[in-house]
C-alpha cells in the first residue's frame, strides 16, 4: 500500500468544500458582471474574478492544519502531511487556473460590453497559455506566503507570531519612509513578467522553508522553542 | 514488539521521561497505569512515533517509529482527546483508517459500528464522548495493528457499552493475538483485560508485572495500634490513618493466608487492599518505611 494515499486522500477531503465554494462564487461573479454588461456604458472594466481564489490559495494553509493533526494521530508523518499539501495544492493550482481562465475566455461571449481584469493583462502577451501561467503564479505566491506564515504561527504560537509580525511591520515602514522604492514600482510596472517570476522564486523558498520547520514540527500550536531543541511543556495528562 | 532502552524525553526544561526501559516481545493486553502527569500519554505518543526521544531508543515491531511512514503499518494509537475533522463521519473515518492500516479489517469494524449502534452519516464533531470513545475503539481494533495503543478507551462509556468494549476486545485478541497497550487512571476500568499492567511513576516504569502478581500486593491492616505496628515490622507502609486508638495501615506486601493466622489472636483486621487504591499509594509521594 502507497503511505501517502492516506495523508492525501485526507487533504483533498479537507480542500474539496472550500474549492467547491470558490468554483460557486467566482461564477456568482461572472453572473453579476454578465448583469453588469448590460448597464455599463463603453467598454469598461467589470471588475476580477479571480479574488476568491486567489485568497483561498492564501488561506489553505490555515484550512489544512486539522488535516495535520488527523493525518499524524492515525499514523501518518509530518513530512507525510507536507508531501501531501504540496501535491493536492499542486493539482488545485491547476484545475483553479484552468476554471478561472476559462470563464476569462467565456466572458467576450456573454458580456454585452465591458470585460473583466486578468492578472496577465499586465504582462505584455496574448497567449492564453501565458494567461493560465500567470494565474498558476500569483496563486502559488500566495500560497507561499500563507504556508510560511502559518509554519510561523503554528510553530512559535500567537504571542511570539505577532511579536514577529510588529518587527517585520517596523523594518517594512522604515523602508517606505527611508529608502527609494521608485526603481522597485517601475521594475513592477515594466517587467511584470520578470517581478512576478521573482515572487514565484521567493516563494519556493518559502515552501522549501515551511518544510524544513514543520518536518519536525510540534504537535500542538505554538510548542516549538525558537532557539533550544525542545518544546513547552504540555497540557496535564 | 515493544522494546525501549534509556529513553528520556523533556518538554523544554520540563522533564516528562527519564531512563524508561521497556521490553515486551509477546502478543498481550497491557494496561498502563500513573497518575496524571506521570508521562504516560507522552509515553504513548513516542511510541507511535508522534513525538521524537531525545534520548534512548524505542523500537515498535523491529521499526523505529518517529517520521517513519511504515511505522503506520506496526503501530496504532488512539489518544485520549483523538482528532477528528469537522467534516467527517463514520464512513469516512473508517476508510481513512483502512488507508492507515495495512492489516485494516473491514468486516470487523462493520461488527463494531452495529454493536455500537454508530450512526455513519452523523458527523463525528456531534457526537457525545460515549461515541466518540466508540469510534476510537472501532479504528483501534479494526486496525488490527501489531502494536495498539488506546488511551483512557473507556472514558465516557456506560456501564453496558464497557462490558461490550470489553467482549470484543477479547474476541478480536483471541482472533488475532497482538499486542494491545490500554491506559488508564483507574485501574479497575482495564484490569480484567490485562495480563500484564505497567506502573509509570515519577516519569518512568517503576513496575511491570503479572496482573495477577500485582493483584495479590497490597494488605489492610486495622486495628489497635500497638498491635498494627508489631505486625508491620519491616514491611513497607504506603498509607496510614489514625482513628482514636484504631490505626488502619496499607503495607506493601503479599496477600497471604499466613498473615491472617499470624494476627488472628491480635485483634487485627486483615484486607485485601483493592489495586487502585494500591497503586495510588504505592505512587504517592513520601511513601515511607516502617
Amino acid at each position: 500500500m502507497n503511505t501517502l494515499k492516506g495523508p492525501f486522500r485526507i487533504i483533498i477531503k479537507e480542500m474539496n468544500p472550500t474549492f467547491l465554494w470558490n468554483v460557486g462564487i467566482t461564477i456568482a461573479l461572472l453572473g453579476l458582471f454578465i448583469v453588469l454588461s448590460f448597464y455599463t456604458n463603453g467598454n469598461e472594466h467589470l471588475g476580477i474574478t479571480f479574488g476568491p481564489f486567489y485568497v483561498i490559495f492564501l488561506v489553505y494553509p490555515f484550512i489544512l492544519m486539522k488535516a495535520y493533526k488527523c493525518i499524524l494521530s492515525l499514523g501518518g508523518t509530518r513530512k507525510q502531511y507536507m508531501i501531501a499539501t504540496f501535491l493536492s495544492i499542486s493539482i488545485y493550482l491547476v484545475l483553479s487556473a484552468i476554471i478561472l481562465n476559462g470563464l476569462y475566455y467565456l466572458s467576450p461571449y456573454v458580456f454585452n460590453q465591458g470585460y473583466i481584469f486578468h492578472m496577465a493583462d499586465l504582462v505584455n502577451g496574448s497567449n492564453p497559455l501565458l494567461y493560465v501561467w500567470i494565474d498558476v503564479l500569483w496563486m502559488f505566491i500566495l500560497f507561499g506566503i500563507g504556508v510560511l506564515v502559518q509554519t510561523i504561527y503554528f510553530n512559535l504560537g500567537t504571542v511570539r507570531t505577532l511579536s514577529v509580525g510588529a518587527v517585520l511591520l517596523i523594518i517594512s515602514l522604515a523602508t517606505v519612509f527611508f529608502a527609494d522604492l521608485g526603481p522597485l514600482f517601475e521594475f513592477f510596472l515594466t517587467e511584470q513578467l520578470s517581478f512576478v517570476h521573482i515572487l514565484a522564486g521567493v516563494s519556493v523558498l518559502f515552501v522549501l522553508l515551511s518544510y524544513l520547520f514543520m518536518k519536525n514540527g510540534p504537535l500542538e500550536k505554538g510548542d516549538r522553542y525558537l532557539f533550544s531543541r525542545g518544546w513547552k511543556e504540555p497540557k496535564p495528562e | 514488539m515493544i522494546k525501549i532502552d534509556n529513553l528520556s524525553f523533556s518538554y523544554g526544561n520540563a522533564k516528562a521521561l527519564q531512563n524508561v526501559s521497556f521490553h515486551e516481545n509477546e502478543p498481550i493486553i497491557i494496561g498502563l497505569w500513573g497518575r496524571s502527569g506521570s508521562g504516560k500519554t507522552t509515553l504513548m505518543k513516542l511510541l507511535s512515533g508522534m513525538e521524537q526521544p531525545n534520548q534512548g531508543t524505542i523500537s515498535v515491531n523491529g521499526v523505529s517509529p518517529y517520521n517513519n511512514s511504515e511505522a503506520m503499518n506496526h503501530v496504532t494509537f488512539m489518544q485520549e482527546d483523538h482528532p477528528f475533522s469537522d467534516l467527517w463521519d463514520v464512513d469516512d473515518a473508517l476508510r481513512f483508517g483502512s488507508y492507515f492500516n495495512e492489516n485494516w479489517d473491514q468486516s470487523l469494524a462493520e461488527h463494531l459500528l452495529d454493536v455500537f449502534e454508530l450512526p455513519r452519516k452523523k458527523k463525528i464533531r456531534n457526537f457525545s464522548k460515549g461515541m466518540k470513545s466508540m469510534i476510537k475503539i472501532t479504528l483501534g481494533l479494526a486496525s488490527k495493528a501489531p502494536v495498539t495503543i488506546m488511551d483512557e478507551p473507556a472514558n465516557g462509556l456506560d456501564a453496558s457499552m464497557r462490558k461490550t468494549f470489553y467482549d470484543v476486545l477479547l474476541d478480536t485478541y483471541e482472533e488475532s493475538p497482538r499486542l494491545i497497550m490500554l491506559s488508564t487512571h483507574h485501574i479497575d476500568e482495564v484490569e480484567p483485560l490485562c495480563e500484564k499492567i505497567a506502573l509509570i511513576n515519577q516519569h518512568t516504569i517503576t513496575r511491570y508485572e503479572e496482573t495477577e502478581k500485582l493483584k495479590r500486593q497490597g494488605i489492610l491492616l486495622t486495628g489497635p495500634a500497638d498491635a498494627v505496628r508489631s505486625v508491620i515490622g519491616t514491611s513497607n507502609v504506603l498509607g496510614e490513618r489514625k482513628i482514636g486508638k484504631q490505626l488502619h495501615v496499607m503495607i506493601d506486601d503479599n496477600y497471604d493466608d499466613s498473615l491472617i493466622t499470624q494476627t488472628q489472636a491480635t485483634g487485627i483486621t486483615v484486607e485485601k487492599a483493592p489495586l487502585q487504591d494500591y497503586l495510588v499509594n504505592l505512587t504517592k509521594k513520601g511513601t515511607t518505611k516502617a
